[in-house]
């Protein structure tokens, strides 16, 4: 059986608790290399009480490479995220970081972890990296509530 | 009282041997159904075979590694035949190197060290590549610095 069917029994068997941010992660129609992903905002963030979708698409070659994950399009305010593409600049989702160790539930563990601690070091977002770089987390987190409830 | 044997039906089972001190490293992965220990990248036990194998045993060891984290052999080799695996340990992140003295190990030293020194030659290659005007031709050849810095790695 192949790594990422054994995932998927996991996943079943483990997701649904009350106490996970991730709510769901499932195949899209049934293929094993497609996933859609929902988690939930960290408490303590202005993510907190909103719910975000992820498409993560794996290779041929995963877990030898890593899986591409994305939010959905001009969902997710973020100084280590495109908005427009929704693209996500994490290093464990880089060839040179990933490890095969890791799986689908790690990376997105490691996403709500990038939610909690924005990395203005290395922005997509250079507009909201460089409020964060300035130290004003208020205006940085008003500017996220922003884009969030528009 | 005499017994008369009909018929026996004999049962087995095996598992690897894994040392003692390599068993419990991987005590916080994730188990399969059964409770047994995985393999951290195919997640299968380490008494099944790796996905590209149909029969377990011979056909598809265990390796165990210097950090005491252990693999189906193609498993690890898939990973350490990548550039990106850098030769490192899925799980702990230090240049993953076989244990020595173990007989689990014994037969596949020699396809390691080929994988390595193979490695080495790629980054012996790339090394030779940027001196190569042709394949790099906006480096600048003839500065002194870059090939002190050359010699120094």
């Amino acid at each position: 059986m192949a790594r990422i069917a054994r995932e998927y029994k996991h996943i079943q068997a483990t997701l649904g608790s009350e106490s996970s941010l991730v709510v769901s992660l499932e195949p899209i129609d049934g293929d094993l290399s497609r996933w859609a992903g929902e988690i939930r905002g960290p408490t303590g963030t202005p993510y907190e009480g909103h719910t975000f979708s992820l498409r993560l698409v794996l290779g041929d070659r995963y877990p030898t490479t890593p899986p591409q994950v994305t939010f959905a399009r001009r969902s997710m305010p973020h100084c280590n995220v495109n908005y427009e593409t929704g693209s996500i600049c994490l290093n464990i989702l880089t060839p040179e970081h990933w490890s095969p160790a890791w799986d689908l539930l790690h990376v997105l563990e490691a996403i709500i972890q990038l939610l909690s601690d924005p990395e203005p070091d290395s922005p997509l977002d250079i507009d909201l990296a460089n409020i964060l770089r300035a130290q004003d987390r208020s205006a940085y987190y008003g500017l996220v509530n922003y884009y969030l409830q528009s | 009282m005499k017994v008369k044997l009909r018929e026996v039906h004999s049962v087995f089972a095996w598992t690897w041997h894994i040392p003692k001190e390599s068993q419990d490293a991987h005590a916080e992965t994730i188990d399969d159904n059964d409770g047994d220990d995985v393999c951290g990248i195919c997640r299968a036990s380490y008494n099944a075979t790796c996905p590209g194998c149909k029969f377990p045993g011979d056909g598809c060891p265990l390796v165990v590694g210097e950090c005491n984290h252990n693999f189906h052999v193609h498993c690890i080799y898939r990973w350490l035949d990548t550039a990106t695996s850098r030769g490192l340990c899925p799980m702990c992140r230090q240049t993953f190197q076989l244990k020595k003295g173990l007989a689990i190990n014994d037969s596949q030293i020699s396809k390691f060290q080929e994988l390595r020194n193979k490695q080495w030659q790629t980054r012996q290659q790339e090394f030779g590549d940027q001196q190569d005007p042709e394949t790099n031709p906006l480096e600048d050849q003839d500065d002194p610095m870059m090939d002190q810095g050359l010699i120094v790695r």
